[in-house]
């Protein structure tokens, strides 16, 4: 989203600035890289492949960090200790909305680190039966805060949706067909679903239309997973694109300046690498491709 | 008591979450405070928040230990996995750095944490480290870690704040994800011409809706079958798509308050690998 | 048959690679006629009184962002026009980058100050119970904003948007999956009355329908929501302009890739109903 309005430094750090040419390199080669793997598998692709896990574990390794351990401990627990003397700060303590002291602040999430320390004698032995009391802690409320939420919002609000008026004084006859469909679709699906009673001919005959419902709507989502992963390769080669710009040119004019730029030296240097790698493996049977 | 306090946590915290949710919900306009219910629902949901978070962590020590396991076994990647460890460990530094940089010595900071810079409207430039922002100015450290005098963001024409961390993320992090994620399209091309067959009524059914959406959401498909292809695939999305999704949803949810009950009450007990 | 469809898979991907590019290289911005929640959508934005708190989540990465992030910089355009404070949250790991450069490189385009107009709370790990939390008890979800550190209390905004989330007018989500706006709506939405809006990826698209109208009164779906909305909000905002065509203009390399995929269907089928013709 940042348009270029001045040559781009060799590196620039800022995250306001235009991309810099070292980035924009990068971007190039690893992206270009990830491409390759549809020719075949190969060094650049398994460079790339393996500097992504690297840099992505990290990156979740340093916001999970941040959001759980930083803010929730390192930074909360001094807080509440120096709320103990303070009456402005104490005042101020809350869990929840509903004023607590500092004290009771403090205590309660001590439980949460000595959980936490639980959890952690994992690193000792994967077993290690003291581990289970923090993950039954988290399934039990994960469990809680599902069920009541999936409840309400789809099972409850969800039939509510469904039990409207199928027609109005003034609704099309496009519209009250629309309505039957959802209704009588909904039924049918359902009924597919129910395993419980033995299927005569009266519910074979509601499963299979709920068969029939399914199939379009998997047909459906199939055509929108196809929209989505085209708009993905389209950015792809946008990005590409918008280092083939002049301003990232390494010189020359006209034709020689695009070709100076990232995407082509650095498609150039990859296709080279593994043309030659091909012609020396001639004569060697094929691996499957990707 | 190794098997029956875990049950026995689980039974509890998920009935308190569940009894918070009946609470009544603190409302100011009528006068409802929060009340001690919300605390505990809070309470409880910090816990598990920080539990997930120490989870991952431990995550990553996985990652370590499997790796230098490949590079100490003379994998043939090996050369790889070592690139994957430097990379996951310079990055960490880096980011922890920056993330802590109000903490850390002036010597690390330094070398670890590139210096921001305050431009002023009259053009010259303060380097330093930006500690934080107040509400009549910027508070900047010098290289030897003294604070600078607050400068009023009045005389503020430009703040740069360097970072090594995002300079990776958009450089690094987020055109690999992108990439290896648009591979799909051609995976997508690939199975659409080897597996798709309309082998069946059903099979044909799914692969009609599919070229139905495929042409009514983009112009030139709903030019080319003169207009039809949008309204058609207005009504298949809006009844038939919208049925079949709100059954799964209900089926969905009768299955979660099904699994969540016997969770809750302790009467499933397989996470607990039983 | 089997011979024809042993060829190597890798012409199919050099058919698509080079359809793509070369449309996308020569095609022309086109415009789409917008669909109806995509209108719902915009006008919702619209109805807002001037000074409503809308909580904007950023609930994508970089992997979703092709599709997700012209909608998340189109709807900030949109807020800021129409003088709506804005509260940043993430529940995705990722996503807090993306959020960053769109408030600081938007916000000034409107002067609007830190603190009284916006303000970034950044990423709450915890899926679920994040929005749980978030839905009780925003100060207690982010006793400090992700900028400055500050205390909650010490931003104008967030004093007005209070301990919960009645503070808030509207939840907008800009979502790629797990969590999301399928989260949301039982975490914040049903739970405690607040409206939402939502921008999905093409694959959770077909998850909305059933939401929709209610609690969801509009939505953007797939890149070609994002087109639409940018054809609504450009009008009006010189700085969406440029965003708007080349996201049309990739709706044009969208719709010929559409047009491949169909095309292998039919002759992937053609070729296979032969062949058993020819076997029987």
């Amino acid at each position: 989203m940042i348009l270029l309005q001045q040559s781009p430094a060799w590196i620039d750090l800022d995250p306001t600035a235009p991309p810099d040419l070292l980035g924009a390199f990068l971007i190039c080669l690893l992206t270009l890289s990830i491409f390759s793997f549809l020719y075949r598998d190969n060094p650049f692709y398994k460079l790339a492949e393996h500097l992504f896990i690297g840099v992505s574990t990290a990156w979740y390794t340093l916001e999970f960090y941040d959001s759980g351990v930083k803010k929730a401990l390192l930074e909360y627990v001094p807080e509440k200790v120096h709320a103990l003397h303070d009456p402005a700060l104490a005042a101020a303590t809350e869990m929840g909305g509903y004023p607590v002291t500092p004290g009771w602040a403090l205590a309660w999430r001590m439980g949460a680190v000595a959980l936490s320390l639980m959890l952690l004698a994992r690193l000792v032995r994967r077993d290690a039966w003291i581990s289970r009391w923090p993950l039954a802690l988290i399934v039990g409320i994960y469990a809680a805060l599902k069920m009541t939420g999936e409840t309400q919002a789809r099972l409850v609000q969800q039939i509510r949706e469904t039990m409207v008026s199928l027609w109005s004084a003034d609704a099309s006859a496009v519209t009250i067909a629309g309505n039957l469909v959802l209704v009588l679709g909904l039924v049918c699906v359902l009924v597919h679903f129910l395993f419980t009673f033995k299927r005569g001919r009266t519910l074979a005959g509601f499963s299979r239309v709920g068969v029939i419902v399914l199939m379009l709507a998997f047909g459906a989502r199939f055509g929108f997973a196809v929209l989505g992963r085209i708009a993905l390769l389209i950015q792809r080669i946008s990005e590409l694109s918008s280092y083939g710009q002049p301003d990232y040119s390494m010189g020359g004019r006209g034709w020689v300046a695009t070709l100076l730029t990232p995407p082509w030296l650095v498609g150039g240097l990859i296709v080279l690498v593994l043309a030659l790698a091909a012609l020396s493996r001639r004569g060697e049977p094929e691996p499957p491709a990707a | 008591m190794k098997r029956e306090i875990p049950i026995l946590l689980t039974v509890i915290c998920g009935l308190l979450v569940v009894a918070a949710f009946f609470a009544p919900a603190p409302d100011a306009a009528r006068g409802l405070q929060p009340s001690v219910w919300q605390a505990i629902n809070s309470e409880l949901l910090e816990w598990a928040k920080i539990l997930v978070a120490v989870a991952f962590l431990l995550g990553i020590a996985n990652v370590v230990r499997i790796n230098l396991r490949q590079i100490q076994a003379r994998h043939v990647d090996r050369p790889y996995k070592v690139v994957l460890l430097l990379s996951m460990f310079a990055f960490l530094v880096v980011g922890l750095a920056e993330m802590h940089e109000r903490d850390l010595p002036n010597g690390i900071v330094r070398v670890l944490v590139p210096a921001d810079h305050v431009t002023m409207k009259d053009g010259h430039v303060v380097a330093g480290w930006v500690q934080g922002a107040t509400e009549t100015g910027i508070r900047m450290r010098d290289s030897d870690g003294h604070d600078l005098p607050e400068i009023p963001h009045d005389q503020v024409a430009l703040v740069s704040e360097p970072s090594a961390k995002m300079w990776v993320y958009f450089k690094i992090f987020a055109p690999l994800q992108a990439t290896m994620f648009s591979l799909l399209a051609f995976y997508v091309a690939s199975a659409t011409f080897r597996a798709f067959r309309a082998r069946s009524f059903e099979s044909t059914l799914l692969l009609v809706a599919g070229a139905v959406v495929m042409l009514g959401q983009v112009k030139i498909g709903n030019d080319l079958t003169g207009g039809m292809a949008a309204p058609v695939e207005a009504f298949l999305m809006d009844n038939f798509v919208k049925a079949a999704e709100r059954a799964i949803a209900i089926g969905g949810s009768l299955g979660v308050l099904a699994t969540g009950l016997r969770i809750v009450l302790g009467l499933e007990r397989s996470y607990l690998s039983e | 048959m089997a011979a024809a469809l042993a060829f190597d898979r890798r012409w199919i991907y050099l058919g698509l690679g080079l359809l793509i590019t070369g449309l996308y290289a020569f095609g022309s911005p086109e415009e789409l006629p917008p669909a109806a929640p995509v209108q719902e959508y915009y006008d919702a934005i619209e109805k807002l009184p001037e000074g409503s708190i809308v909580m904007l989540s950023a609930d994508f990465d970089p992997a979703s962002a092709a599709e997700l992030y012209p909608m998340f910089y189109g709807t900030l355009h949109h807020l800021f026009r129409r003088n709506i404070r804005v509260v940043g949250v993430c529940t995705w790991p990722a996503a807090p980058p993306f959020s960053r450069e769109a408030f600081r490189s938007i916000a000034p385009q409107y002067h609007k100050e830190y603190g009284k107009d916006w303000v970034e709370l950044g990423f709450l790990v915890g899926d679920d119970v994040a929005m749980g939390i978030i839905g009780q008890s925003l100060r207690s979800a982010y006793p400090n904003d992700a900028l400055s550190k500050a205390p909650y209390d010490s931003f104008p905004l967030l004093r007005d948007v209070g301990d919960s989330s009645r503070g808030i007018a509207m939840l907008i989500t800009i979502s790629a999956g797990f969590p999301g706006i399928l989260e949301w709506i039982p975490q914040l939405c049903t739970r405690y009355d607040v409206p939402v809006l939502a921008g999905t990826t093409a694959v959770q698209t077909p998850s909305l329908y059933p939401y929709h109208p209610r609690p969801l009164l509009g939505y953007l779906g797939s890149a070609t929501g994002a087109t639409q909305y940018l054809q609504l909000v450009a009008p009006g905002t010189p700085a969406l302009v440029p965003v708007r065509e080349e996201n049309q203009r990739r709706m044009v390399a969208q719709g010929w890739g559409h047009l491949y995929i169909v095309a292998l269907i039919v002759l992937g089928n053609i070729i296979y109903f032969r062949s058993r013709r020819r076997a029987a």
